[in-house]
C-alpha cells in the first residue's frame, strides 16, 4: 500500500519528467488505492504541469518538452476523470479560442490551449481560419468567460478588432474578455484595439486570464 | 503639426509632421529608420534617442517638436549577384541590342546589363529593395499595402525607382543608351512581382493565399516607366503560388533541376524558406516561415551581414572559442552565419543539449537564471538560451518542410543526391554550420552546393532565350505546391523538428 502523497508525487514527477507512458499506470494504481480522483488531478497531475511551466519560463524547458509533459498529464487525466464524482465537478470557466480569419497557421494556439486546459480553463477551439462571426456566437452560446484569438500574420490581426467591435455591437463586450497573441501581434496592439490583454507565450497567457479571472 | 530635428551624424535633417503619428513612420517615410517589423514594436530595432531619452521610434507618438539621435547606421554587407546557370542556346538578336536581367529580392535588388546579341553581362549592380521600410518580410509588405490608401503606388513606385537608379548606372558605366534595352526579365517573389506591377497582392496576405495572378506577367518598359526602348517588353518569370514566386522558378531553371540526375533539393533560405523537391522526373515544393533569426533579427545580439559582424565560430581543442568578423573589425555583433556556426559548435562540443538545452559550464554564464554562452566577453557578444530557441524555431519549419517534401515524394534523406543552395543567405555559410545547427540533416553535409543567385542567373537565361522563357513556364506549372500549414499532422512534424 502506498501513500497518498507518495501517489500525488509520483503523479506530480511523471508530468514534470516527461514519463508519459507511466503517468497512466501511477494513476491507475492511485485510484485502486481508492484515493479521490479530484486531488489526483489537482495535488498531482497540475502540480506537475504547473512546475513544467516554471521550467519553461526559465527557458530550460521548450515547445516540445512541454507538450510530452502535456501528454503525460493527458495520460493521466484519462484514467482519473471517469472516477470524478458529478457533483464535485464545479463548473469551470471556459476559454473560446481560435486563429482568426484569413490564418491558417494554428502551432501557437495549440499550445495555448493545452497550457489553460492543464489551468483549469475548459476549452472550445474553434480551430484555424475562424470567421469574426463565429467567434461571437460562440461567445454568446456558451457564455464563455474568454475569447482568446492568435494569428501569425500582419495581414490578419484587423480582424480581432473586427471580433472586438462586433461584441460591442451585440453589447456582450463586457461580459467577456478578450486576450491576444501571436507573433505580429504586441502589448501596443492589443491597447490600440481595445482587447484586455496580450502574453508573448503560452505560460504568460495563462498567468493573464488567471489575473483576469480574479479582477 | 510638430517638427522633427534629426541629427542622422553627417546629416541632420527637419521632419514635419501630424500630432499623433508615430515617430518611426515619420522617419520611415523619409528613409531614416527601417525596423525588421515594419513599426510595430515587436522587434525593438528601431530604437533612437528622443530627447535624451532612448525610446523605441515606433512606441513614440509625436506630441510636440522633438530632437532626435539616430544610431549609427550600419553598412550594406556584401549582395550576392553572381548566380549559377546551365548550358542554354541564345535567339539569334542584332549587335547592339542589350536586356537587363533583374532579380527582386525582399531586401536586395540586382541588375545586369546583358548583350543580346553575344549574351556576354557588360556590368551588375545592386542595391537594397526601398520598401524595405514598410517591413522586412512580404506579409508586411502585403500588410502596408493593403492598409493605407495610396501605399500599393507608393510601394510600387519605390522599386521602380530602385530599378531605374541601378539602369542608370549601368548604361553609364557601359556607355550604352537607353533605347538600346530592348527587354527585362525579373526574377521575383510573388508579392514583389505584384506590388512591382502595382497589383493588388492582399489576396495572398490570408488563406487560401491565393495570388491575383501567377504569371507570366508581360508589360512595356513605358507602362512601368522603367528606362529603356519605350515598347520594350518586361517579363516576369512566372510564379506557382503566392509563397513560390518567380525567383524560385528561376533558380530551378538554372540549376537545370529537372534535367539534372538524381534526387535534388532546392533551397532559398530566407526569412520565408522556400523548398524544391526533384525526384524522377516529378518537382514538390514548399514555403516555410522561418522567420527572421536566421538573417540576425530577433537574436539579442544580432546583425545584419555587414562589417564587425561575428561570421564564423570556432570551439578550440582547449575549450575555448574563437571567432572571425566581416572584414576583420572589431565584433560588434553576430549575423546569420555566425549564429549558426556558434549553435553548431556548441552542439559538437555538447555545450547544447539534443533540446537545445544550453547546459552549465565554462563557458556559460547564468544571468538571472538565463543562460547565455559568451562569445567574446569584453566585447559583450553572447549566444544565449532565447537565441538558441529563436534558431530551434527557424530550423524547425525549415527542417519540417523539407521532411514534408521528402514524404511526398517518398524518398529517404541518406538517398537524397544533392543540396542546392540558393540566395543571399547561404554564401557565407558552411556547409557543417547548415547541418551541424540541425536545419539539414546530418548526412547531407558533403551533398551541399551552393548556387549563388539563381533567381538573377534564371532571369539572364530568359532574357536570352525564349526557348528558357518557355521552360520556365512549363516548371511552374509543373510545380506540385504543398501548403505547409493546411497539413494534416504538420504541428506534431514541426514540434518534433524543433529539438537537435
Amino acid at each position: 500500500m502506498k501513500e497518498k502523497e507518495t501517489l500525488l508525487t509520483q503523479l506530480a514527477d511523471c508530468v514534470l519528467n516527461m514519463e508519459d507512458e507511466e503517468a497512466a499506470g501511477i494513476a491507475e494504481e492511485y485510484i485502486e488505492e481508492g484515493y479521490p480522483a479530484q486531488e489526483g488531478i489537482l495535488s498531482g497531475l497540475v502540480v506537475g504541469m504547473n512546475q513544467a511551466a516554471e521550467l519553461y519560463e526559465r527557458e530550460e524547458y521548450f515547445i516540445p518538452e512541454l507538450l510530452i509533459c502535456s501528454d503525460a498529464m493527458y495520460n493521466g487525466l484519462d484514467v482519473l476523470r471517469p472516477h470524478l464524482p458529478r457533483s464535485e465537478g464545479e463548473k469551470k470557466r471556459q476559454v473560446v479560442i481560435g486563429v482568426v480569419e484569413g490564418d491558417t497557421h494554428d502551432i501557437g494556439k495549440n499550445i495555448v490551449k493545452i497550457m489553460l486546459e492543464a489551468a483549469g480553463y475548459e476549452m472550445v477551439d474553434l480551430g484555424r481560419d475562424v470567421p469574426p462571426k463565429s467567434f461571437v456566437e460562440k461567445a454568446k452560446e456558451t457564455g464563455a468567460s474568454v475569447l482568446a484569438l492568435s494569428t501569425l500574420m500582419s495581414t490578419t490581426m484587423g480582424n480581432m478588432e473586427k471580433i472586438i467591435r462586433m461584441l460591442d455591437a451585440e453589447g456582450i463586450r463586457d461580459q467577456v474578455k478578450v486576450v491576444v497573441g501571436g507573433a505580429p501581434v504586441s502589448q501596443l496592439f492589443a491597447e490600440k484595439i481595445g482587447a484586455d490583454g496580450y502574453s508573448e507565450n503560452a505560460v504568460e497567457a495563462v498567468k493573464l486570464i488567471d489575473r483576469l479571472m480574479e479582477a | 503639426m510638430v517638427k522633427i530635428f534629426v541629427d542622422g551624424g553627417e546629416r541632420e535633417y527637419v521632419l514635419e509632421a501630424e500630432e499623433g503619428e508615430s515617430l518611426y513612420r515619420v522617419l520611415a517615410d523619409n528613409g531614416l529608420m527601417e525596423g525588421p517589423c515594419g513599426g510595430k514594436g515587436i522587434c525593438g530595432k528601431c530604437g533612437v534617442i528622443a530627447d535624451g531619452e532612448p525610446v523605441l521610434s515606433c512606441e513614440y507618438i509625436l506630441r510636440q517638436d522633438v530632437q532626435v539621435e539616430l544610431p549609427a547606421k550600419a553598412e550594406t554587407g556584401d549582395i550576392v549577384a553572381e548566380g549559377f546557370s546551365r548550358e542554354f542556346s541564345l535567339d539569334p538578336e542584332p549587335e547592339g541590342v542589350c536586356g537587363l536581367a533583374v532579380d527582386i529580392g525582399t531586401t536586395t535588388v540586382v541588375a545586369a546589363l546583358v548583350d543580346l546579341h553575344t549574351g556576354e553581362e557588360l556590368g551588375v549592380l545592386s542595391c537594397l529593395n526601398s520598401q524595405k521600410i514598410f517591413g522586412q518580410d512580404v506579409i508586411s509588405r502585403i500588410h502596408y499595402a493593403s492598409e493605407h490608401g495610396k501605399a500599393q503606388a507608393m510601394m510600387q513606385e519605390r522599386i521602380g525607382s530602385d530599378i531605374r537608379t541601378l539602369t542608370e548606372g549601368l548604361l553609364q558605366k557601359t556607355g550604352r543608351q537607353a533605347e538600346d534595352i530592348r527587354r527585362i526579365v525579373i526574377g521575383a517573389n510573388t508579392t514583389m512581382v505584384h506590388l512591382f506591377a502595382g497589383i493588388d497582392a492582399s489576396s495572398m496576405g490570408r488563406s487560401p493565399y491565393t495570388p491575383a495572378f501567377t504569371g507570366p506577367l508581360r508589360k512595356t518598359a513605358s507602362e512601368l516607366s522603367l528606362i529603356a526602348a519605350p515598347e520594350a517588353e518586361v517579363y516576369c518569370i512566372p510564379a506557382v503560388s503566392a509563397f513560390v514566386g518567380g525567383d524560385i522558378t528561376a533558380g530551378v531553371l538554372a540549376c537545370g533541376l529537372k534535367e539534372r540526375s538524381g534526387s535534388l533539393l532546392f533551397l532559398d533560405i530566407g526569412t520565408n524558406g522556400e523548398l524544391v523537391l526533384k525526384k524522377d522526373g516529378e518537382l514538390f515544393c514548399c514555403s516555410c516561415a522561418a522567420g527572421p533569426a536566421l538573417e540576425g533579427m530577433n537574436i539579442s545580439c544580432g546583425m545584419r551581414a555587414a562589417e564587425g559582424a561575428v561570421e564564423d565560430v570556432k570551439a578550440e581543442a582547449d575549450g575555448s572559442l574563437t571567432y572571425q568578423t566581416i572584414g576583420g573589425k572589431p565584433a560588434a555583433g553576430m549575423c546569420g552565419s555566425g549564429i549558426l556556426a556558434a549553435v553548431a559548435e556548441l552542439r559538437r562540443i555538447g555545450v547544447i543539449g539534443k533540446s537545445g538545452r544550453i547546459k552549465l559550464g565554462p563557458l556559460v554564464k547564468e544571468i538571472d537564471e538565463k543562460r547565455g554562452v559568451e562569445i567574446d566577453g569584453t566585447a559583450g557578444i553572447a549566444l544565449t538560451q532565447q537565441d538558441v530557441r529563436q534558431i530551434q524555431l527557424a530550423k524547425g519549419a525549415i527542417l519540417s518542410g523539407i521532411k514534408t517534401l521528402l514524404a511526398a515524394a517518398q524518398i529517404r534523406e541518406e538517398d537524397l543526391d544533392r543540396v542546392l543552395v540558393a540566395g543571399q543567405f547561404g554564401a557565407h555559410l558552411k556547409p557543417e554550420s547548415l547541418t551541424g545547427s540541425g536545419i539539414l540533416p546530418e548526412c547531407w553535409t558533403d551533398r551541399i552546393e551552393y548556387v549563388g543567385n539563381t533567381s538573377k542567373s534564371g532571369a539572364r537565361m530568359c532574357l536570352l532565350s525564349s526557348e528558357e522563357r518557355g521552360n520556365a513556364e512549363r516548371l511552374a506549372g509543373q510545380m506540385k505546391y504543398i501548403e505547409l500549414s493546411e497539413l494534416e499532422g504538420y504541428s506534431d512534424l514541426f514540434v518534433q523538428c524543433l529539438n537537435f
